[in-house]
């Protein structure tokens, strides 16, 4: 049994521990030759054991003072019903166990981890290939400027003033003019005149 | 109808770790007997640990509960300490998770206790209300917990120190650290004429 008293910190603790009787024999001796060498040490273990003394007395006349939280029959009673329940469920077979778990081949593992990601390449493959299809359906942007945009980008970029206006517009009229057919049926020749006369 | 096994040995008690096998094996009795011999002082430690009675015999019936629920985990050759030592354990955790989840609402109560219980004593003990047992009552609710609890699985439970050192989970020295102090305050507390909820803890 080992030892307690080096590890013991005070005379306190190895004396609670002496009077508690639970040093093993080799420090018991020990304790009782220092007790035997000091009347110190002894008034101190009798003053400890009076303390102790008190408090058992204190909780022992407590006890026989107040009533327990419940008789003695009734707590019996409610043991020896715990103890049926107890019993009468640990008595029940267990319901929802396998007795012997079926056993899976190895190669049925491996198959389905084939499997799972040849599935899963194939979704990826389809949904990528169809993003891509709805990407190139979509139609070009078109953006169309009539004339009225172009003669106020122009204003804007050269900063032209109100008296430049009108022969800015003038050429613009002519350039519209010497534009080819079909170029100037889809795009604002038509109105540029108007826009001009503006 | 159930016969009750007597013992090989006679002259021998049974021991609460045999009896704990008994149970396991299916043998009822050896259940009540086991309840017989710890059920009165654990249900006297609640009672003083958690100062209510109703519920120090919720916590009991709890206790035992989770007792017989984990009746299969414990070691009856470990060296932790007996049934005992196992059993107060439990009674010790579900009495700090009461608390832990009732924290806030037991601070509160716990000084309004304190101030009408000398005036209006509750009806449970009424006729034993003398002087005396309100000055035990409140020396022993005046005791910090860390140091009632050594006192009470003490004196109750009966357990070594490295028992509850263990059970507690604090070194030895602090263990008995805080018996010493429990008994030097509850000295100081009975001592004095004056009454113990007029003092300071």
């Amino acid at each position: 049994m080992k030892s307690y008293l080096q590890h013991l910190e005070n005379n306190e603790a190895i004396l609670l521990m002496y009077l508690g009787n639970e040093l093993p024999d080799q420090d018991r001796v020990e304790v009782e030759e220092m007790l035997a060498s000091d009347a110190r040490l002894r008034a101190e273990l009798e003053n400890l054991r009076l303390t102790q003394q008190l408090a058992w007395d204190a909780l022992g006349s407590l006890d026989a003072m107040t009533r327990p939280p419940m008789s003695p029959i009734a707590a019996q009673n409610r043991m020896s019903q715990l103890l049926r329940e107890w019993s009468d469920r640990r008595r029940q077979p267990k319901i929802g166990v396998s007795v012997s778990p079926r056993k899976i081949p190895w190669w049925r593992g491996s198959f389905a981890a084939a499997a799972s990601l040849m599935i899963g390449y194939y979704i990826w493959a389809v949904y990528h290939t169809a993003g891509m299809h709805r990407l190139s359906a979509l139609p070009p942007p078109t953006y169309v400027l009539t004339d009225n945009d172009k003669l106020s980008l122009l204003r804007n970029s050269f900063e032209i003033s109100d008296s430049e206006d009108s022969s800015l517009a003038e050429h613009v009229a002519e350039v519209a003019s010497v534009a080819p057919e079909d170029s100037a049926d889809s795009s604002p020749g038509s109105d540029l005149n108007s826009t001009g006369a503006q | 109808m159930d016969i009750r096994v007597a013992s090989d040995d006679a002259s021998a008690p049974v021991t609460d770790e045999e009896l704990v096998r008994r149970l396991r094996d299916g043998d009822d009795w050896a259940g009540e007997d086991l309840a017989t011999r710890h059920c009165s002082s654990l249900l006297r430690f609640l009672q003083r640990l958690v100062h209510s009675d109703h519920l120090a015999e919720e916590l009991h019936q709890q206790t035992w509960t989770s007792a017989l629920e984990n009746l299969d985990k414990f070691e009856v050759t470990s060296g932790n300490g007996g049934f005992k030592a196992w059993l107060y354990r439990i009674a010790t955790n579900k009495a700090h998770d009461h608390w832990r989840s009732r924290g806030r609402e037991k601070k509160a109560k716990e000084g309004l206790r304190l101030v009408t219980e000398e005036a209006a004593p509750d009806a449970g003990h009424r006729l034993e209300g003398a002087e005396a047992e309100a000055k035990l009552r409140a020396a022993m609710e005046l005791l910090p917990q860390s140091q009632k609890e050594v006192l009470l699985l003490r004196y109750y439970g009966n357990l070594k120190f490295v028992e509850i050192a263990e059970m507690l989970g604090c070194p030895l020295n602090t263990a008995l650290g805080r018996m010493h102090k429990a008994m030097i305050r509850l000295r100081q507390l009975l001592a004095d004429d004056a009454p113990v909820e007029s003092r300071t803890s």
